[in-house]
């Protein structure tokens, strides 16, 4: 394609990129590295329908000249950060010079939301993300195989977990997992234990979150490498079996080669989403159990009192996330593609 | 300003038919509720009789703000933006709390007062501290039984630890005009809000019942007698502080793992003070 012709086609998008996603996240960064003013506080006589009381509230003339004089806030670099809600650097200092042992500094750093958060987050990423790509590969290889009448209807039924809304998909399941609901009675009775709850449970609250995400995201791989076994090599298929290749052998040395970009490419998808996790941990209530980066920021905005910069922290730290994990992948096609050219 | 028009208070929510069984007087305290529940369980009529909406997050949080205001625990250092909450009213709070939970559904920390009002409705809970706007319609639902329809009855909130002042916070909720939009806009608010709460409306059964109004010649429901009862015996109003928000929120994230067992009370009220001093110092209140 020619640059010029390259440029025109692109504008339109490169410009909505610009104001949707480059502006916000500027946005975002400015809003981390700021603080709202120091709060100007008068105390006033306050009278409710139960009588009158001095309080203290926020006097709104005084922090109104103070914010059309800056109304970034007070500028305050990297503070948010590393403040306790954050990477915590203070805490993790003193954690260090207290602790005697490993598993004492890391029972010290679980108590830090961030830390916290993470743990749960890069368990369910990095087990959530193979589990699910290798379900999906099963059940793309087993719906090849059926025969054409039934297929369209399987596909769709297969397709349904990802179709459901999110938070719907994990209320639903959290009602049958429930002590009293169908799946979290049956589990008792298979446990021969009535006091038995996932729900109560740190380690079985987990497990329930991941067999939910791999539940949701399968269909995704699986609609993607069903339609990469669309393009199989019939000839190379068809020496194989020549050669005498049994099935697993095929699928091993023939099929999986073939799809492999495609399974880079669900992957990296799907480290980034897994990354992400949110709606499960709401829709479970899971949050005295397991917290996520964006789950973080959900509680950070949905306070009485909303912390933007505390969000906007977690958003940067979200981000960068994403690019560590992602890096190993980006490094590699980037290998690959120098290799080609 | 703001004109005010319905209150709203936690409190006692029971089975009588339950508590007769027991031989037992609707509880005054904490201490008396956990002594029923005591009873109920060896009596083999529920296994886990008291609800509590105690779902982490701003339900917990509440749960712990009456009965640490029930302990004469005050939340801030006086007249300034410091928390106090680790103080030996937290730990007595949450020592009563942590008891009240042996007597929950296992699941208490993802239940909150839609979920406890479930329990309560299919006969699983005999005593809960309830919102008093929930009372009147709590049992209006499909599929109640009579034993739990004629058995639930309310009282006034709980006090603790030989407290005076009930273990319960009161609220009200009011209406105001926006400053900053214009005068026909404002006006016409106004009427509107005015005519929402006109007298004549709570002479409707259903709406006189719907909420503890505050309305010219509004007598109250046989619903909103916990309401009421909370107001007389001087429950203290929810604290309006402009940081207040902060606290709630650290307190909701910070307080669950104290109630799994995991940490001692002082570490967790210890956790609470540091993540509210992190918020309160970005919103510039520290």
């Amino acid at each position: 394609m020619k640059h010029s012709t390259f440029f025109w086609f692109f504008l339109p998008t490169g410009l909505a990129m610009l104001l949707f996603i480059a502006f916000p996240l500027v946005s975002v960064v400015l809003q981390s590295v700021h603080t709202p003013h120091e709060a100007v506080l008068v105390t006033v006589e306050n009278c409710g329908p139960f009588g009158c009381k001095k309080e203290t509230t926020i006097d709104q003339d005084a922090t109104r000249t103070l914010r059309a004089a800056e109304p970034l806030g007070r500028f305050v670099g990297l503070d948010i950060y590393f403040d306790r809600g954050h990477l915590a650097l203070a805490e993790l200092k003193d954690a260090w010079a207290k602790a005697d042992s490993w598993p004492q500094f890391f029972t010290i750093i679980g108590n830090l939301p961030f830390y916290r958060a993470m743990a749960f987050t890069l368990t369910f990423t990095f087990t959530v993300t193979p589990v699910l790509i290798i379900f999906g590969l099963a059940i793309a290889l087993g719906v090849n195989a059926l025969s054409e009448r039934i297929k369209a209807l399987v596909i769709f039924v297969s397709l349904l977990p990802m179709i459901v809304t999110p938070l719907i998909g994990s209320l639903i399941l959290f009602w049958m997992i429930d002590s009293r609901g169908i799946l979290g009675n049956a589990i008792q009775w298979l446990a021969a234990d009535p006091d038995l709850s996932l729900k109560a449970s740190t380690g079985l609250t987990w497990v329930m979150l991941i067999v939910y995400g791999v539940w949701h995201a399968a269909p995704f791989a699986f609609v993607v490498f069903y339609a990469g076994l669309q393009t199989l090599p019939m000839d190379q298929i068809e020496s194989a079996r020549i050669d005498g290749a049994s099935r697993w052998q095929q699928v091993r040395y023939v099929i999986i080669p073939h799809l492999m970009p495609l399974i880079t490419f669900v992957a990296l998808i799907q480290l980034m989403d897994n990354f992400r996790v949110f709606e499960p941990i709401v829709g479970f209530n899971a949050a005295a159990h397991a917290t996520s980066l964006s789950w973080i920021i959900f509680n950070d905005l949905g306070g009485e009192t909303r912390q933007l910069s505390a969000a906007a922290t977690s958003s940067m730290l979200t981000i960068f996330g994403v690019a560590v994990l992602l890096s190993p992948v980006l490094w590699r096609t980037w290998q690959d593609f120098k290799g080609k050219s | 300003m703001a004109v005010a028009f319905m209150a709203n208070a936690q409190h006692l929510v029971y089975r009588e038919d339950v508590l007769k069984k027991i031989g037992v007087q609707p509880p005054k305290t904490y201490e008396d509720m956990l002594a029923a529940a005591q009873k109920i369980r060896a009596a083999g009529i529920m296994q886990n009789p008291v609800g509590g909406a105690y779902a982490a997050g701003w339900n917990l949080a509440q749960e712990f703000n009456n009965m640490f205001l029930g302990y004469g625990g005050s939340h801030f250092k006086d007249g300034s933006a410091q928390p106090n909450v680790n103080s030996p009213a937290g730990v007595k709070a949450l020592g009563m709390m942590k008891a009240l939970s042996e007597y929950m559904n296992p699941d208490f920390l993802t239940h909150d007062s839609n979920a406890t009002n479930a329990e309560f409705r299919a006969g699983n809970v005999a005593v809960m501290n309830m919102w008093g706007s929930r009372a009147a319609t709590l049992v209006d639902a499909d599929g109640v039984s009579d034993a739990v329809k004629n058995g639930m009855n309310i009282a006034g909130p709980m006090t603790v630890g030989g407290g005076g002042i009930p273990a319960s916070t009161l609220w009200w909720d009011g209406w105001t005009v926006a400053k900053n939009v214009s005068d026909a806009e404002a006006e016409a608010t106004f009427v509107a809000l005015m005519n929402a709460i006109d007298p004549s409306i709570i002479k409707d059964e259903e709406i006189r019942k719907q909420a503890v109004w505050l309305i010219d010649g509004y007598t109250p429901t046989d619903a909103a007698r916990g309401v009421f009862a909370a107001a007389q015996a001087n429950t203290i109003p929810y604290p309006m502080l402009p940081y207040m928000g902060l606290l709630h929120t650290a307190l909701g994230n910070e307080l669950s793992d104290f109630m799994q067992g995991k940490e001692t009370a002082e570490h967790a009220l210890a956790d609470v003070e540091a993540a509210y001093i992190a918020a309160a110092k970005e919103k510039g209140f520290l």
